[in-house]
């Protein structure tokens, strides 16, 4: 679920204030007034200490759109070529996926659906606003290459799907929607089951409420991450593990490619290599690590930190301690208690 | 019956209300901040940009002369990269008003963990337990050129209860009046964080002031001028 072409992004919000206007309503008007038409309304409970999700009004959770939602992700009936949805965010890795080659030369490490009600903003460089939209872009030809007459034609001879489409979106007649209508409808059901899908069972969520004990050896990592020695927290605050914004961590000291990050959106120097921080929750199941995936491991990541950060005109000053770079001067048994506590943030609950 | 009855009783006052609003602007001298943009210079020399800024204002209060007339018990979060951040003090009583007072950061009572809602920017200021807990009073981070003209990062973060600004008296002459709402501008000169009383210097004295319990009340103690009203 990748559109790293923000212009692609504008032209679909322009088409879609067409088809804003209630297409089932103009063809799918119920054809037995005493039916259920309307959806169950869908509450998201927020775990303890997480801030209000990012819901949409135009794309309001039911049950019934979670239920569609939840069967397409997975679904290889959208595409041409066997691929779904989970064919690039796998459930053991977290709903992430190693690294993808775009056909633009970039590499970029598919990033974990985790939490995604409490994100504004999404791509590693963020480039795509709107949650709602983003599906839209895995129907092109690198992706779904979906044939829209071919996608009907499987559709209506689902045994479940029309049935579904009508439960989540009063849509009687499937083969009455346009492409970008039912495009959208697909989109709008997968994000509504991606807003759904939230993480915060974790060992280090039930210490958090006393339920369990953490070792002495995580005990010690959680210290380092929320003190000056690791320094994770600034970026990575809890609950969310993240702080949703845009930072510089030090990989590269030339910008090339997909190693630009937010400029590719903004155009502003000010942005050069500036990328979303990612939730570290479930990191340990998300290998590969950063934007374009560059380390297989933790102990990568936390080497990186020690040694390797690089100077750069927008490094992130967070980034900058003691008149250097950050060296986290963590010792072998420091790096392995970090280590031990990020682990802690894996929910095995999510992945089953 | 009621005329005999008020010429028996003492003369009831009424307090009546209007209400105020505090545009708060960020400067760097005389000069209006432009974020990340190497044009300003602090008390020590050091070229420097700013980044990010943010912070708490609360405690505020409002005198006529040594006369304390109102108190809010508001907390505002200011994040100056906005385009706006106005503060809506209601209730505030109609008369003339001299001062303002304030604080940067949250009183020990309100700087607990978890005591501000679950929105991401409070959880974004956490100041994490293992540090002491509670929240970032602020957060002023930029670059600067070192003394080798390279371009390094520097994080003023305040926290803790000690590192606290109460803010000193702040003049202004100003009138609140029935049922309107007077607007004033709360400008911070982002220098004064550098300066008054101490000449801080990025080169000598530290571009990281977090768990720095030297470093911050330093800071701190430069803060108590940075705010005017007009």
């Amino acid at each position: 679920m990748y559109s790293p072409f923000v212009k692609g992004i504008f032209v679909g919000l322009l088409l879609l204030s067409s088809c804003d206007k209630d297409p089932e309503q103009q063809n799918n008007l119920p054809t037995n007034p005493g039916e259920k038409t309307a959806p169950t309304p869908y509450t998201l409970v927020k775990p303890l200490g997480f801030p209000d999700p990012y819901l949409s009004e135009k794309n309001p959770m039911t049950v019934e759109g979670i239920a569609l939602g939840k069967k397409l992700y997975a679904d290889p009936i959208l595409s041409e070529n066997g691929l779904s949805c989970t064919s690039c965010h796998s459930k053991p890795r977290s709903y992430s996926g190693g690294v993808y080659h775009a056909l633009n030369g970039y590499n970029m490490a598919i990033m974990a659906h985790v939490n995604l009600a409490f994100k504004p903003v999404f791509n590693w460089e963020g480039s795509a606003p709107d949650l709602d939209l983003l599906p839209l872009g895995d129907f092109e030809p690198e992706f779904f290459n979906t044939d829209h007459q071919k996608l009907v034609t499987r559709l209506l001879s689902h045994p479940e799907y029309p049935a579904m489409f009508k439960a989540a979106f009063s849509i009687n007649h499937i083969d009455s929607l346009t492409f970008l209508e039912l495009k959208t409808k697909i989109a709008y059901s997968i994000v509504q089951y991606l807003r759904s899908r939230v993480s915060a069972n974790s060992r280090y969520d039930a210490y958090r409420v006393y339920k369990k004990k953490l070792s002495a050896e995580e005990m010690n990592g959680m210290a380092i991450f929320f003190s000056e020695k690791g320094d994770c927290f600034h970026c990575h605050p809890g609950p969310l593990f993240t702080d949703n914004g845009f930072h510089n961590n030090g990989l590269n000291d030339v910008f090339t490619g997909f190693d630009q990050g937010k400029f590719l959106v903004t155009g502003q120097q000010k942005d050069m290599g500036l990328f979303i921080a990612p939730t570290l929750r479930n990191i340990e199941l998300t290998s590969p690590y950063m934007h374009d995936g560059r380390f297989t491991t933790l102990e990568e990541v936390v080497e990186f930190y020690t040694s390797a950060v690089k100077t750069s005109p927008t490094l992130d000053p967070i980034m900058t301690k003691r008149m250097t770079n950050r060296t986290m001067q963590l010792s072998e048994t420091e790096k392995k208690e970090l280590i031990a506590f990020l682990k802690t943030l894996t929910d095995p609950s999510f992945v089953e | 019956m009621a005329s005999s009855c008020e010429k028996d009783e003492p003369a009831k006052t009424t307090v009546q209300f209007g209400s105020m609003t505090l545009n708060v602007t960020h400067k760097v001298d005389q000069a209006p901040l432009l974020f990340d943009s190497m044009m300003y210079q602090n008390a020590a020399g050091n070229p420097f940009s700013v980044s990010r800024l943010y912070y708490y204002i609360s405690g505020i209060r409002l005198y006529n002369q040594e006369k304390l007339m109102f108190t809010s018990n508001a907390i505002f979060y200011i994040d100056a990269t906005s385009a706006e951040n106005k503060l809506l003090l209601n209730y505030v009583p109609t008369g003339e008003y001299t001062s303002a007072t304030l604080l940067i950061g949250l009183a020990a009572d309100t700087n607990k963990t978890g005591t501000l809602p679950d929105l991401i920017e409070n959880l974004n200021m956490a100041w994490p337990d293992e540090m002491g807990g509670g929240y970032h009073f602020m957060k002023l981070e930029g670059h600067y050129r070192n003394t080798a003209n390279l371009k390094k990062g520097f994080t003023v973060h305040l926290g803790t209860n000690p590192s606290l600004v109460q803010h000193q008296a702040i003049p202004k002459n100003f009138s609140v009046t029935l049922g309107q709402n007077t607007p004033l501008t709360l400008e911070m000169n982002i220098n004064e964080w550098f300066a008054n009383p101490y000449a801080y210097n990025f080169n000598t004295d530290g571009n990281y002031t977090m768990g720095v319990a030297l470093l911050m009340q330093l800071i701190s103690n430069n803060g108590k001028d940075v705010f005017t009203l007009r």
